[in-house]
């Protein structure tokens, strides 16, 4: 029940998406792909700050599962 | 711009996870930089301080190494230590004092329980001193295994006074598409041991705290599944989609928590009771990223999570980043998170003394009280903020960052649904040939 619900967000958001993107959609080249290379465009920003926040935010909220996954290996939720 | 990847910024975000065992490592898994190094070290430490009440601090130490075009291995250790008070889920002098004044009898006693005192029961406080240390080791793999496919394995050990957990993790990425999109299959799982400090037991249904039992430790089990998708959308975008599912099983609740059995005359707490949560929570999120440069040298980062699980929380997450680049050495970046939940379907202010029932059978007290019940207000109804500013400086001494923010909590009952901190966190990386 739970995983048909997400695949259908994913999928009401992936049709929005194309329909919103199409516009923007322009795949580079290799060779111009420079400013994708840099750490700052990482996905979920600075690694140990991303870090820094799962654990505050793993020990203060209930929601305690986002783009990573494993949860464990503290108690403090 | 060389092709051959090395994944050095997705190594480092698998290193320094901390609470989570598996990352994403198919963050812009398509291009990275490659600067000719092989070591990166990496060191971090944290101040966290609520008002009133807990203070963390956190100090991460990564090694990154890149072995060869191919393969890279990471390892991370973490020491924190919390001091400082926090809550009892029992009921407060304020929310007691407010209660009583609504009570069909509209009397109060005047003590409250701020006064120490109760009806029948010993007062617990509604915050408690708190002292606890940490130490988490993990250590982590990525093997390109072709040109467009690659694994990630990993393992975790932490250790508190009270608690300890073991976990391995491991994920599959391949690139399609001219490396244009990447997908990731992930799982993770976990075996956690909860040893409350005092041999305070691990109760299997809602008891009273005076009511003596012997119970083992307390055990729980966690699997985790991840599935996303990351693509390039041009050569200043990417965004990326992904779901993840998980199940913990087992000895869920806090040995530490207690839930008031308040008297609807007085006021004053009857009892009280170890709080019961579930044994089982299935859990899903759905998350949406995108970072884009608008100009040169900025990057905005927009991320948003849908949360669900069944104990009746949903929740809602936007993450909101900038990056102001000053010049190409400097740089300085706003952020701002929201954050909304609703309640657990057993979340209680207290329990209420017209529920108990001498007759009642299965609980030892007589209470008819539902089968969970727990006061811990992270699982009230709440929304959240976060607002900081991070400065940066990259040199030939590495890349230096401090980061400051506020975070702020609301609840909807209670003195202690309301959270206010800051913290401070200054982090070095610099590479090591």
């Amino acid at each position: 029940m739970n995983l048909t619900k997400g695949f259908t967000i994913i999928l009401f958001v992936m049709l929005q998406g194309c329909s919103m993107f199409s516009g923007i959609y322009q795949p580079p080249q290799p060779w111009e792909r420079d400013k994708l290379a840099q750490e700052k465009m990482l996905i979920g920003g600075d690694p140990i700050s991303a870090a820094v926040d799962s654990h505050i935010y793993f020990s203060k909220e209930a929601s305690s599962i986002g783009s990573t996954i494993g949860g464990g290996g503290c108690g403090c939720n | 711009m060389q092709l051959k990847k090395k994944n050095r910024p997705v190594s480092q975000a698998l290193a320094v996870a901390t609470c989570t065992l598996l990352s994403n490592v198919a963050q812009n898994v398509a291009a990275h930089d490659v600067d000719g190094k092989d070591l990166d070290y990496t060191t971090s430490f944290l101040d966290y301080v609520e008002q009133d009440r807990v203070k963390v601090r956190e100090i991460d130490q990564t090694i990154s190494w890149q072995m060869n075009d191919d393969i890279n291995i990471s390892g991370t250790f973490i020491f924190d230590s919390i001091t400082g008070s926090t809550p009892t889920g029992a009921l407060s002098t304020n929310s007691a004092a407010s209660d009583t004044s609504t009570t069909a009898s509209g009397t109060s006693s005047g003590t409250g329980f701020g006064g120490g005192t109760s009806n029948t029961a010993t007062f617990i406080d509604p915050l408690t001193p708190i002292v606890d240390r940490r130490v988490a080791v993990s250590g982590q793999i990525l093997h390109e295994i072709t040109r467009t496919s690659s694994y990630s394995a990993g393992a975790l050990f932490s250790s508190e006074d009270d608690y300890s957990s073991v976990g391995l993790n491991g994920s599959y990425i391949m690139e399609l598409n001219n490396k244009l999109t990447t997908l990731e299959f992930g799982t993770a799982g976990s075996y956690d041991i909860v040893s409350p400090i005092g041999g305070s037991p691990a109760p299997d249904r809602l008891t009273n705290v005076n009511d003596t039992f012997d119970l083992e430790d307390g055990e729980k089990t966690t699997i985790d599944l991840l599935i996303s998708a990351t693509q390039i959308l041009n050569h200043r975008t990417v965004a990326k989609a992904s779901l993840t599912t998980g199940v913990t099983s087992g000895y869920l609740s806090d040995p530490y928590k207690v839930v008031t059995l308040r008297n609807s005359t007085s006021g004053l707490a009857d009892a009280y009771f170890h709080e019961r949560r579930p044994d089982s929570r299935n859990r899903s999120s759905v998350n949406l990223d995108i970072s884009h440069q608008p100009f040169d040298e900025d990057v905005v980062s927009i991320g948003y999570r849908y949360f669900w699980d069944d104990w009746d929380i949903t929740s809602h997450t936007l993450d909101i980043r900038y990056r102001r680049q000053i010049n190409h050495k400097s740089y300085y970046m706003p952020e701002f998170r929201f954050y909304s939940q609703s309640a657990a379907f057993f979340y209680v202010p207290y329990l209420n003394a017209d529920d108990q029932n001498p007759d009642a059978v299965g609980t030892p007290s007589g209470l008819n009280a539902p089968e969970y019940a727990s006061a811990d207000s992270r699982l009230d109804k709440m929304t959240a903020y976060t607002l900081g500013i991070k400065y940066g400086i990259e040199g030939p001494l590495g890349h230096f960052r401090v980061r400051y923010a506020f975070y702020g909590q609301r609840g909807t009952v209670g003195e202690f649904t309301d959270l206010n901190a800051r913290f401070i966190q200054l982090s070095w990386t610099i590479n090591i040939q």
